[in-house]
This record gives structure tokens, C-alpha cells and sequence, in this order.
């Protein structure tokens, strides 16, 4: 049987507050692609940071670059506007590409799983993803009745 | 407040039976998978079989091997859904009263096997916190053999743990492995049969010691937080979505109002 080929996708900026270095994107993908996908690990290009788009990722989906698919870690490295993710996920699936998340646990291949996609980027958000160093004035009055309730 | 919710807050713990088909049905899985690992030829898949080789399973594998086979068991069950399904559903009835019912829970589930007299298996005392996990989180822990003694986890109570804990943040004084002996008395090993689940605040101080009984042990363990209370808690750690944690079940509300937030900030 022909193996597919897939292109890894390296984005360097921070997954939620941890900075993934290439070295690690690079093993994390070819596991992925070589067991999990049992393809071909064929090339792995950076995001450009400086860039205003994802032109990186923009030019894995087109059909300029020729693979079976897109693997990266985390649906976090899409683009955050929704414009641009759902015209770039109608040429997914119009050529045929799938694109895999592997710390999502997510994967394209039709229509129907870009919701789901969709979905778990609710969760990029700052409500969640900042990191709580104090209570506010609400709750400082709330926790007074729970004052006793604490194992530290 | 329920008696479980009670015990909970004086405790920092509870020990609850777990749904036994259930249970049964896990420790099938990582039988199954330690049957082919091991070549261990028995045709006899009764519980009384399994709990016995299980029990024994220092007579089947070599330390050295171990740790190979613990993490190719490890990979096998945190690939696809199924167990992680079935762990949720066992705990599932204590989280909703403990945690809630709408959840993240952890990505991977452990595997511990501590072999009698293992030295290499050994987890100091510790709070989970330590290591950047959120407060706001319990872990789910199901021994698959029945523990007591140094075959199971020690842990103290929370009127000790201030007092250590802040000892070991503020004090240059102690190691881990200090603090737990010259505290000793005020830890305790967990005795439980397999089909209990354990349920505890990491926060409270625990580990285990050299397996001193002639016994192996075999337990999994599960971290499950409330959705959408805090992940990182006074440092930024990468214990969060999608690092750490998966969103498990999510309410219509929930999507409803965080996708608000996300088509308006997109609209900017
Ligand atoms: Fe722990």
C-alpha cells in the first residue's frame, strides 16, 4: 500500500503559555505521523511570527504544497479569526487535504469535524487560559463563610 | 450538605465502592494487555485468576522490564476513548457531588505498578500542586488489587498538612524524604479493597514508600476539575486545555456563552 504523506506544521507561539521548541514539534509529529498515521513525515516549515496571516499554514493547505495531510499540536495555532479559519478549512476539504491536532486529540476530514474544532477553541480563551493570582472584591466576601474550608 | 461532601472537607479524602462491572471491565483491559506483554499463558480470565496474578506479578516480570511494559500498557489505554469513558462513569456519581458535573479531566491516565522491594518505583511525599496542577482539582485513584500496608499510598490529614506544607514552601530545612520521616505518625497507608475508589485533594500531602509486603500493587490514577474553574493558579504552569487537561462533557450553556465571547472578540 502507497503511504500518505504529511507535513508538520511548527508554530511558535505559546500554546497556552508553554512554547513548544521546534526540536519537541518535530518528535511530537513524526511519533505521530509514523504511528499513529503509519505515513511519511515530509516536511515541517515555521509559522511566520512576524507575519500579520498564517501564510505558513496557508501555503500547506493550498495545492502548491503536495501531501495527504497537515499535522500540528494544537488547534490553538490557527488563526484566532474565524474568517480566515473557515476559508481555510473550506480548501481543506475542497482538496481533499485532512488536518490532524495532536494534543486536542482532533482531526479534519470532512465538513462535518470542523465543528468539533469549532468547539474546543471556546476553550482559547483569556477568561481560561489567564492565570489566577488573587481573588477578586466578590469573591473575597464570598469565601469569608468558607474561611475554615482550606487544606493549606 | 451530603455526608460525602462532610467527609470530603474534614478529610481532604474519601473511599467510595466504584460500580463493580465496571471495574472489573478495566482491570480486564490492563490484564490483557500484561497476558500479551508477558507471554503468561492461563486460559482462566476469572477475577480470583486475575487478582492473583496481578498480586504475583513480581514472579512474571524483571524490574528491569517494567518499566517498558508500564508504558506500553500506559500507551494502549490513553489511545482512543473507551477508558477513559469507563473511568469517568465509575467516579462519575462522587464527581458530581465533589466536583460537578460538568468537567475537564485529565488526558492521560497512570499507570503505577510498585513491585515488592522496588526502589525505583518510589514517589516522595508531595502535593500534586507543587508541580503547577490546579487547586481546584481531585484525583481519582483505583487500586486494582486490594492495598494495605506499603502496597498502598500514605497521606496525611488536613490538620497536619498546613503546617508541612508550609514548612516545605517557606523552609530550607527539609527534604521530602525528611519531612516524612520525622512526621511519620501523622501519615497514613490507605487499606482498600479492589472496588473501592479513592477520591483526594492533592493538596494534602502524600506518596508512598519501598513495597515492603509480598504483594505487587497495580493502581490508576485520574486528575478531574471543574470545566471552568482555574487551570493556572498563581504561576503559569502547562497544566491547562490542551496541554494537560481535555474538556469532557460541556453544557449547552457553557458553548453558548463562550462562543459569545469568541465571535465578538473576533468581530473587532
Ligand atoms: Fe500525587
Amino acid at each position: 500500500m502507497k503511504k500518505n504523506k504529511f507535513a508538520g506544521y511548527i508554530n511558535l507561539k505559546p500554546l497556552n503559555g508553554v512554547i513548544y521548541p521546534s526540536s519537541i514539534q518535530n518528535i511530537l509529529m513524526k511519533n505521530y505521523i509514523e504511528n499513529d498515521l503509519r505515513g511519511i513525515f515530509y516536511l515541517s516549515p515555521t509559522e511566520i511570527l512576524q507575519a500579520k496571516y498564517s501564510i505558513t499554514l496557508k501555503t500547506l493547505i493550498s495545492k502548491e504544497t503536495d501531501v495527504n495531510g497537515i499535522v500540528t499540536l494544537s488547534s490553538y495555532y490557527l488563526p484566532s479569526d474565524y474568517t480566515i479559519r473557515k476559508n481555510l478549512f473550506a480548501k481543506l476539504i475542497a482538496l481533499k487535504k485532512n488536518m490532524h491536532f495532536i494534543l486536542d486529540g482532533l482531526k479534519i476530514y470532512k465538513k462535518q469535524d470542523i465543528e468539533k474544532v469549532e468547539d474546543f477553541l471556546m476553550f482559547n480563551c483569556d477568561y481560561l487560559n489567564n492565570t489566577k493570582k488573587n481573588l477578586n472584591k466578590f469573591e473575597q466576601s464570598f469565601m469569608k463563610k468558607f474561611k475554615n474550608i482550606s487544606f493549606v | 450538605m451530603s455526608q460525602l461532601q462532610k467527609k470530603f472537607e474534614k478529610n481532604g479524602y474519601v473511599i467510595v465502592p466504584g460500580n463493580k462491572i465496571l471495574l472489573n471491565k478495566i482491570r480486564k483491559i490492563i490484564f490483557n494487555n500484561i497476558k500479551k506483554n508477558n507471554k503468561i499463558k492461563t486460559k482462566d480470565d476469572a477475577e480470583k485468576n486475575i487478582t492473583t496474578i496481578l498480586n504475583n506479578f513480581h514472579k512474571f516480570i524483571t524490574l528491569k522490564k517494567l518499566n517498558n511494559l508500564r508504558f506500553d500498557i500506559y500507551k494502549k489505554i490513553n489511545a482512543g476513548s473507551i477508558f477513559s469513558e469507563i473511568y469517568y462513569e465509575i467516579a462519575r456519581e462522587y464527581l458530581d457531588e465533589l466536583v460537578g458535573n460538568e468537567l475537564a479531566m485529565q488526558k492521560k491516565i497512570n499507570l503505577s505498578i510498585q513491585l515488592p522491594k522496588d526502589k525505583d518505583s518510589l514517589l516522595d511525599l508531595h502535593s500534586d500542586i507543587y508541580a503547577g496542577e490546579s487547586p481546584f482539582q481531585v484525583v481519582v485513584w483505583i487500586p486494582l488489587v486490594d492495598v494495605y500496608n506499603t502496597k498502598s499510598m500514605f497521606i496525611t490529614s488536613p490538620k497536619f498538612n498546613k503546617k508541612m506544607n508550609s514548612d516545605l514552601l517557606n523552609g530550607d530545612k527539609y527534604t521530602a524524604k525528611k519531612m516524612y520521616a520525622k512526621n511519620i505518625k501523622k501519615f497514613k497507608f490507605l487499606n482498600m479493597k479492589f472496588g473501592e475508589i479513592l477520591i483526594f485533594s492533592p493538596l494534602i500531602l502524600h506518596g508512598n514508600t519501598i513495597n515492603s509486603t509480598r504483594e505487587s500493587r497495580f493502581s490508576l490514577n485520574c486528575r478531574f476539575k471543574s470545566l471552568l474553574s482555574p487551570y493556572d493558579v498563581l504561576v503559569k504552569s502547562h497544566r491547562n486545555i490542551p496541554n494537560f487537561y481535555k474538556p469532557l462533557n460541556i453544557k449547552p450553556m457553557t458553548k453558548i456563552g463562550l462562543n459569545y465571547i469568541k465571535k465578538n472578540l473576533n468581530v473587532k
